[in-house]
Formats: C-alpha cells, structure tokens, sequence
C-alpha cells in the first residue's frame, strides 16, 4: 500500500531528496551543538567530551527574578508587533490596491519599500537625532506650544518608539506579499460585486480580505514562531539606564553577559529555552488554525 | 483590466492623501542622507543640514570610488547575489512543489521537519564546523549554499502552488504527464508572481547579507560589499567602544558625508531591481483572471 | 511540547536520524582532524629544543622564507595592507612572509570569537586583554613560557621595565605578545577637562582650578549663550562617571584606591555621591546637555564643533577635530585644556589608561615549528624593530640623529593633504597600533597632527610627574572560578547600576537614597567582587 503511494510519488520525491539533504546536513547536524547548553564547553575538549553539568544553565536564569522581567519586556515588544505592527502592511496593502492610478500606486509601492534597506545602525541614528530633546520632533511640539519630551531617556516611551519605527521600516516591504496575494484575485468577483451594488468598503470585507487570508493565515503564524526573539540590535542601540525597565530583554542580556567573556554554553542554554517555548506556541497556533479550517505551516 | 467610469469618492481623496503622507515620511530620511553626502564636511559636523545641501561636493564619492576594496566588493556582491538566487529559486521550488502535492505522501511530517528548523538551530559553531567539514571555507559556495531555502519564502510558495487549481494537475496528469513535466511546463509558468516576489527577497537578503560572509572568509578580496559598508557606518558608533579607542587618537570616527555616501551606493543597485520586478506582479493578475 | 509527543515524533526522529548520521559522520571526522593536529602539536611545543635545529637552518638567507598568517582587526582610518614597508622589513630581517588577514573591526569579535570555539585559529591572532584570561586554559593558544629564555631576550628586556604586563600571565604562564609603548614616546591620551578659552576670555572668566568654579563657569556660560549646553558627554553617564567619580576622589565602579591599597566598589564612596550630586546639579539647570542618556559620538561631536557645547571631559585629542571645524566660521574659537580640576577638598586626582594597549598577539596551538614566529616577534621588540613597525624603511621614510627620529619632510608632505593625515601614512606604512607593531611609539602623531597635541601631551606628563596624573593598573589575574562567579555578578550587578545612575541624575530617584543604593547594589553582589577583587590582589602582592 505504502510502496504504491511511493511508487506514485517517485517524481516528487526525487524533487524533494535534495532539499532534504540540505536540511539534514546545514540544519539537523549543527543541531548537536545545542548539547553544549547542557555542558561547560571547552573548545579543545569539543561537544563530545565537555563535561555535562546538567540543567546547572537553565537554572541560573529561571531562578533569577529579573529573568522573568526580560521575558515580560521581550512578550509586551512582540504583543505589540502583533497589534500594531503586523496589520500595518495589510491595512497599506488593501489602501494601495484601492488607488485609481496605476502609476501613482506604482510610486507609491516604490517609495514605500526604501526604508527596509536601511541597516539598523542608520535607522537608530536617526531615531536618536528626531527624537532628541532639542530634536526636530521636539521642536515640532515646541512650535505647536507644548513641552519638549524626554523620549530616549523616559522607559514608557520605549514599546512606542521601537514599535512605530519598526513600522515605518518595515510596513512597505510587508506589503509586497500582500499585494503579490491581491493580484491573484480574479477581478470578476468585483464586477459581480459591484453589480449587487456592494460598496468598496463591502468589497474589500467579502472579497479582498478572504482571498488573503491563508496568506495573513501563514504570515501570523511565523509571526507567533519569533515570539520570544526580539531584533535586538536596535535595543541595543537605543536603550540606556533609564529605559531599562522596558527596553531591557532576553537577548540584550545575554548580550552584555557575552561582552563580559564569551560564555557559549550559557547562551546556547537561554537560545535552546527561547526555542523550546516559540516551538510550543506555534503548534497550538497551528492546531488552532488547523480546526478552524484555514491554512497550516504543516 | 476594465476598471469602468466610476467617480472620484472622498475615500479616494482621502485614501491619495494618506499616500502623499506616506511617501514624504519614506523619502525624507533617504533624502536627508543624500544631501548630507553631498555636503561640506564641516558644516555636517556643526549640524547645519536640514533641507538641503550645504556647500555642494563630490568629495565622498571620490573618495569611495578611489578605494579599490570598494570596487571589488561591489563585484563579490553582484556575483554572490546573482548565484545565490539562482540556488534559492531552484532549491525553494523543489522543495515547495512536492509539499504543495495533496497526494505526496509524508507531506505533513516533512513540512514539520522543515518547519522545526526555523526554531532549532544549533547556532555559529556547529554550522561553521559543517561548512569546514564540507571543504567550503573561503570559496563563494559558503556564502550561496548554507542559505539555499529560506524556510519562511518556502512556505510562502507552497502556499501560493496551493492556491493553483488543482483541475490543471488532473488534467496534465490525464495527458500523461509526470510530476517534473507538470511542474515544468505547467505549474511553474503560472508562477511568475511568486517567482518575481521570492527573487526579490531573496535577492535583497543576499545583498544585505554580511555574516556568512565574515565567518566563513578569510581572503578580504571575497568580502562583499555590506562588511566593508558596516565596517564604515559602525565604526566611532555606540555599539563599538571597542579594542583600542580609549588609548587612541579620538580621530578615529568617519565621517558623516562618507558614511551616507557609502549607504546609498550600497543600496541604489537593489532599489532598482523592484520596478523591474513589478511588471511580473501585474501579470500575476492576469493569471487570476485566467484561472475563473 | 508534550501535547504532541505522538507517534509522528518518533517517526521523524528515525527518518532524520538515518539521514543524518551520514552527515554526522563527516561532522565527527572533522573534528577528528582537530585532535589529530593537536597531539601533533603538543609534541613540537613539549620539546621545543628538538626543533632548534631547524629553525636556525631556515634563519640562514637561501632558506625559503617562513609564511605566516597574522589576523587581525581593521579600521577604515588605517586600513592594514598587505607588502607595505613595514612588512618588507620584517621579511628582510627575519626572513617571514606575513600573509595578512584584515577583518573588519565592527565585526572582528565575532570572527574572533567563533575561530576560537571552533579551534581554527591562523597562525597568529589578535586578540584582547579579556580573551588571554579567558581562552587560555582551554589549550588553542601557544603557551610562549617554554621559549622566552631561548628565543625572545628582546622581549624579557621589554617585559621587565613594565611590570604591568605580568598581569596578563595566567597561572604564570605568558600566552600572547603583548602590546606595548614605548613610553619615552608616547602620547599620554586619556580623559582630561578641555574649556573653550576664548568663551572664557570673552566673558573675562578665569580659568576653573576647582568643580565648583567650573559650576560657576558654566553657569555664566549658559547665561550669556541661554540656548548652548555647556558640558556635553557622549557614552552615557557609566563611562565618565569612571572618571569623574575618581576625579571626586572616589572612583566608579570596581577600581583600585592608592590610597588604601585596595579595590573599591565605588558606589559607596564619598567622590561617587559627590560627582552624582554635582551632575544632578548641572542637569537641572540645563548646564549637562539634557540628552546625555542617549546621546550618540555623533551628535557629541556635532555639539562641540558647532559652538552648542563649550566644555568636554574626555579624550583630548577630540579637540584638534573640534579646533578645526570651528575655526572656519570663527578664527579665534579654540577648546584647550585645563589643569585637572580639585575636588571639595582641594585634591587633585585623574586617571588614565596605560599608554601601552596591552593587547596581544598569539600562536595558534597548532602551528608547527612556533621558534621561527617567536623569533619574529622578539626581533619586533628589539630598537631595530620598533623602528621598522613605527617609521618606516630608515633613510627613506625617516632618519635618526643622536637617538632623534626625524619624519621624512616628503613623506609628511605626500599625506598632508589627505583627511586624516596621521592615519594615511601610518596605513601606507603599515606601521603602528593599528598595522602590526608591538612596541609603539607615537612620534609619527606628533610629526603629522597640529602642535596643540604635542603640548597637550606634555602637560599631562608633568602632572604625571607631579604625582596627580595615575596609570590604572590592569586588573589582577583572577582563577577560573572566579571569572565565572565575575561574569554572573557583573551582569546582575551592572544592571541595577544602569537603571539606576540616571535616575539619580535626571532626579527620578532623590539623592537622599545614595546611600541606601549602595546598600542595594553591595548586598546584591558588590561586595562579592570587592572581595573577589582583592583577593586576586592579595594573591598577586
């Protein structure tokens, strides 16, 4: 019975024996190494013959109270993305696929997407410059006959910052998934739509959105895979003493732990960690959708 | 597409200003960089440029195309681009073609088992030791083939080969046809969109990829053009107090019109692959229509 | 995970694992290949002596000459070439071809660090003070103890005029070249107060000798220009409050004190309060740029150049950039440097760092026949050779008369016109701290930067002289156990610093709670490292 369905499949599975080779060898195998976060390392010994000490890692930041502080500060950043910056493409998505002209949507696309190309060092200079106390936004408010803002150095305005600009950089280049998913649209739904006399606003609810949904679907799905994983270099960038109390998160701290003498068992243990509870997440999302009927990573 | 006679709503007023918005907060930043590249130095240094450039000079540019290691990484980059797009497109679709095969039997466990990688990884040393292993330390295939699939863009396209009607495969099946004919001749023609948005992605990662490229080399001469970019935008910069500084000399901060000079050039060769890619997409709805 | 441990999870299991095992087969015959080069090694390092033979054989000129990687990190300033003078001089004297490995700086501990853990380290690394400690009982650096007597006179002479560089041994033993100046020659860089003394003539202000003048200075700076910040600090308030605070007479926040012979977690000290209170002080009254937290090296510098900020206690070398740019649109404008200033109770203390970088070279544990490479380097260190690495080919780059070294006039006028003039030449050269040299001397600097440096320079000598002006010493070289219990206080310790120095300053938390934070910090672990600290001292004395 098997055989047979094999036998039918034998092409597809000589399409597939060489991406899977690929992940065997450049994924599967450095998986071992995760076994150093269950030793003390030693680079000349190698992963075989460190010695083992256990969960002894583990437990050095699951007891430690301000661990659990970076974790709350790492899931109020993602909660964040999730509401905030994660329809932000789709809402930009579905405006761009209204625009009349052709041309200008074009533009608009275009320009849009610049800022995904600029490294986090640039866009944290940046940020550092418009949001200084003498800064242009600052004068703005100024002008406008309010009182300059402390942004950089005041924690409850961190999420925010980190929140829009990540929203600024990357809401055109998320576009690009969507908009590729609209194209594909059949264009005859909306004339049978406009012809029962359903308005744009209608249109967009019954036909634009369903069609894209198996791809917000799967979009939202790896989202929730990173959960735990916060682009950290641009914390690292912008944080100081003061905003601590909301910038500081799992992988700034290890960060700083790293700087103070390569401790590569340590950080294997919070990355194993990190993965463990990002892996869970997303197979009770993926069930989730699964009975929901919608689309499944697997 | 027949788009008809309808009038001009305020919600597209509406929805055209949003877009003007938008597009002046995303130019003026890519705008300040270049003028602050074509400034006077000093006058950058005392924070003088706002709307437009002072002082005009080329002198960054010079100074950027007279620096051999600059020309040559922008060599590397094209070339490991090119090839490692062609890898990815390649190695993704034959990954994402079976997975996107109701009938491939395993299809669930395989889609997990590749799934489970964007989560476990075994981090640099593992990989590194794999790659040395492999012989390919220093040559071009470190860079192009430890990145082959990109879990992520290969779930994007098997959601999109899912998305084609299935009565195509029936009906290449009836004529005969095997699964490599099918895709080759049938499915794979259909998939102009994905296959424009998946070379842009890929293409942009390549491009701004660094860190292969500066584990698994040690000849300068195959850096890539983002080393040397980050090497210049980072040095002097908060994340870097580093080896030497505080017994040295405080010059050693770049400057300013050299570093935005430096970040434009790097960017300007892949801004332009988008408008040329954009025309697939519009095709893609020709494929929509087709499908009805 | 539990919910899915079903029956698909051990089917992938199995599946993965046959597939797999080809793979790990190849991983292991890898790392098989390690140990093999190992034990090779650990033989030829064992017995030094037996390879003796060789080495002169291939010192004599119609023996090949030895190839030898060096890696090290790269600035944009003074990119390392390759075949530059230097290099063709190390050749010509010690008959070693240097391949060079130039990594990028922003990135170098990454490549660093992962060539280490992987044990794939070139033939000689770069590496810091930090590293030397950390890495060397794990085996993949040469231990340099075995040769010295034999092999490196030059370096045995270097190493016993600064004592300092004993630090670096661990248990004893010496595992990489260090990096050190010249003193005789050497700039004396550190973090010094630097006013601009035309605002000062202006307003008819004399020159600050205390704090408390200095308050008075900026106050009367601010009133006359309302919209300029005066003192404007870049790194954020950890980084100078480590001066400052010493500065005070305390220090900040482990540190040595002379004047008890120990190490200090400064926070408890009275010069840290002071220092804390005293920038609390200037912030309220707008006389500390109000974005000190956050402000980037950029936006420092763009402060001091255009005129918003009058004052700096930093690096000085800074200020030759600062002068320049100023003096474009104001001729007369011109930052200069005080004498260190006293405290409340008219003491006068500053540190610096050691002139010398302390960084090291080392040999990859694997290299065969190491003699020839240690004989390089000595040959490095010796007079010959500190003039190779620093000035150049003698005759054509410089001349030296009566001990004097002159830069050549063509030389400095072929780089006069570049941006940075200093660093043009050095990387032409391949010369100094930032090419490949061990034992730098800063004569080219003084040659090829303004004279300001070179006084600047001096003045912190004579306070050097005068007993105000202290080295910091290197830290004392801890155990193992140590370092880990180091790296887990620290982190923790470190962070409740930086939330909480701020707060002080910016007046989020009163002053009046100092004390009881530094309670806090001491029973959450200062007081372990205090201890720590000086137990390595006692063990080191």
């Amino acid at each position: 019975m098997i055989l047979r369905k094999l036998a039918r499949n034998k092409y597809l599975y000589m399409m597939f024996a060489l991406p899977f080779l690929y992940f065997a060898i450049f994924h599967y195998v450095p998986m071992f190494g995760n076994i150093i976060a269950f030793q003390n390392y030693n680079v000349v010994i190698g992963f075989v013959h460190s010695p083992f000490v256990g969960f002894e890692h583990f437990k050095e930041f699951l007891y430690d109270p301000y661990f659990w502080k970076l974790v709350r500060n790492t899931l109020m950043l993602n909660v964040y993305g999730i509401v905030f910056a994660f329809p932000a493409p789709i809402v930009l998505a579905l405006l761009l696929n209204e625009l009349r002209s052709k041309r200008f949507k074009r533009l608009v696309q275009s320009v849009a997407y610049l800022p995904h190309f600029l490294s986090t060092v640039v866009i944290s200079g940046m940020i550092v410059n418009y949001l200084a106390y003498d800064g242009m936004l600052n004068r703005f408010i100024e002008s406008m006959g309010g009182e300059q803002v402390q942004f950089l150095s005041d924690a409850s305005w961190f999420r925010t910052i980190y929140i829009v600009s990540d929203i600024w950089q990357q809401i055109g280049w998320g576009t690009i998934i969507y908009l590729a998913a609209l194209t594909g649209v059949d264009p005859q739904l909306y004339e049978a739509a406009r012809m029962d006399g359903a308005n744009r606003l209608k249109q967009v609810l019954h036909i634009a959105i369903p069609c894209i949904l198996p791809v917000i679907t799967i979009m939202l799905l790896l989202n929730i895979g990173n959960f735990m994983t916060v682009g950290y270099e641009k914390i690292l960038l912008l944080y100081n003493g003061s905003t601590y109390e909301t910038a500081d998160v799992i992988q700034t701290f290890v960060y700083r732990r790293g700087l103070l003498g390569s401790d590569l068992s340590f950080a294997s243990a919070v990355g194993l960690f990190q993965s463990v509870v990002a892996f869970v997440l997303v197979v009770g999302a993926n069930r989730l959708t699964k009975r929901l009927g919608g689309a499944t990573l697997w | 597409m027949k788009l008809g006679k309808r009038k001009y709503s305020a919600f597209d007023l509406v929805n055209a200003l949003i877009m003007l918005v938008l597009i002046f907060i995303m130019l003026y930043p890519i705008y300040y960089m270049a003028i602050v590249s074509i400034s006077n130095g000093s006058s950058v240094a005392r924070g003088e440029i706002h709307f437009y450039p002072v002082r005009i000079t080329w002198k960054a540019y010079e100074v950027i195309f007279s620096d051999a290691p600059i020309v040559s990484a922008y060599r590397n980059t094209l070339i490991y681009t090119s090839l490692g797009v062609a890898i990815n497109l390649f190695m993704t679709s034959l990954c994402a073609y079976p997975l996107s095969r109701r009938e491939f039997y395993g299809r669930n466990l395989f889609s997990l088992f590749i799934v489970f990688t964007m989560f476990f990884d075994g981090g640099i040393i593992p990989r590194y030791l794999v790659v040395n292993g492999l012989g390919m330390l220093d040559t071009i295939w470190a860079i192009v083939v430890p990145t082959a699939i990109n879990v992520f863009y290969m779930v994007m396209m098997r959601t999109f080969f899912q998305a084609l009607p299935e009565a195509l495969h029936e009906s290449a099946h009836m004529d005969g046809a095997n699964d490599l004919t099918v895709f080759w001749r049938v499915v794979l023609p259909l998939s102009a969109p994905v296959m424009a948005t998946m070379t842009l992605f890929y293409a942009v990662s390549h491009w701004n990829s660094y860190f292969p490229a500066l584990i698994y080399l040690n000849d300068s001469h195959l850096y890539p053009i983002q080393i040397i970019l980050r090497n210049i935008v980072i040095q002097g910069d908060v994340a870097s107090q580093s080896t030497e500084a505080s017994g040295v000399m405080g010059t050693l901060v770049v400057d300013q019109n050299i570093k935005y000079a430096v970040v434009l050039i790097a960017i300007l060769p892949i801004l332009l692959l988008y408008p040329f890619l954009q025309k697939y997409f519009v095709k893609g709805s020709m494929v929509g229509s087709l499908k009805g | 995970m539990n919910g899915t441990k079903n029956a698909s999870w051990k089917k992938i299991a199995a599946s993965t694992m046959a597939l797999t095992l080809s793979a790990a087969a190849l991983l292991s015959a890898c790392s098989g290949n390690n140990t093999a080069n190992n034990t090779g090694n650990n033989s030829s390092s064992s017995a030094p002596a037996s390879n003796a033979a060789t080495s002169s054989a291939s010192s004599s000129a119609a023996a090949p000459a030895r190839e030898v990687t060096v890696m090290r990190s790269d600035t944009v300033i003074q990119p390392w070439l390759a075949d530059s003078p230097a290099l063709q001089e190390i050749m010509k004297n010690t008959n070693t071809k240097i391949t060079t490995q130039a990594v990028p700086e922003s990135d170098y501990d990454a490549k660093k660090n992962t060539l280490i853990a992987t044990n794939n380290l070139p033939d000689v690394l770069f590496v810091k003070k930090a590293d030397i400690i950390t890495y060397a009982n794990t085996g993949v650096f040469l231990n340099l103890t075995p040769y010295l007597d034999e092999y490196a006179p030059n370096l045995k002479k270097r190493m016993e005029s600064d004592p300092e560089v004993n630090k670096l041994k661990v248990d004893g033993d010496l595992y990489g070249f260090p990096i050190m100046a010249n003193k005789e020659n050497a700039a004396n860089v550190g973090n010094f107060p630097m006013i601009r003394t035309d605002v000062l003539e202006e307003l008819n202000l004399a020159a600050p000798t205390t704090f408390d003048e200095l308050y008075e200075v900026l106050k009367a700076f601010k009133q006359a220009y309302p919209d300029s910040y005066p003192w404007s600090f870049r790194n954020g308030s950890e980084y100078n409050l480590k001066f400052l605070a010493y500065a005070f007479g305390g220090g900040f926040p482990i540190y040595y004190e002379p004047k008890e012979d120990k190490f200090v977690y400064g926070v408890s000290s009275d010069g840290f309060k002071e220092a804390v209170t005293f920038l609390n002080k200037l912030y309220k009254e707008k006389l500390l740029d109000p974005n000190f937290a956050a402000l980037t090296v950029q936006q420092w510098q763009q402060n001091l150049s255009s005129g918003k900020s009058l004052f700096f206690y930093d690096n000085y070398t800074f200020a030759t950039n600062f002068n320049a740019a100023l003096q474009e649109t104001d001729p007369d404008a011109k930052f200069d440097m005080l004498p260190v200033l006293a405290d409340a109770n008219g003491n006068k203390r500053n540190y610096m760092d050691n002139p010398s970088s302390f960084n090291s070279y080392v040999i990859s544990s694997k290299v065969q026949n190491p003699e020839e490479i240690i004989k390089m380097f000595d040959w490095m260190y010796s007079d010959e050779g500190l003039k190779s690495t620093n000035f150049g080919v003698s005759g054509e780059h410089y001349t030296e008369d009566n001990g004097t070294i002159t830069i050549a006039q063509s030389l400095l006028d072929q780089f006069k016109d570049k941006q940075d003039p200093y660093r043009a030449m050095q990387s032409f050269l391949g010369t100094g701290l930032l090419s490949f040299a061990v034992m730098t001397d800063d004569t080219p600097m003084f040659a090829s930067s303004p004279e300001q440096l070179k006084v600047w320079s001096d003045a912190v000598k004579s306070q050097k002289e005068a007993g105000i002006v202290v080295e910091k010493p290197l830290d004392p070289p801890f155990t193992e156990e140590e370092r880990d219990q180091l790296k887990q206080l620290n982190s923790k310790v470190g962070t409740l610093v930086t939330q909480n120095v701020d707060k002080f300053i910016m007046g989020n938390r009163p002053l009046s709670e100092l004390d009881q934070f530094a309670q806090e910090l001491a029973s959450s672990g200062a007081a372990d490292i205090e201890k720590i600290y000086n137990d390595a001292w006692a063990r080191m004395k």
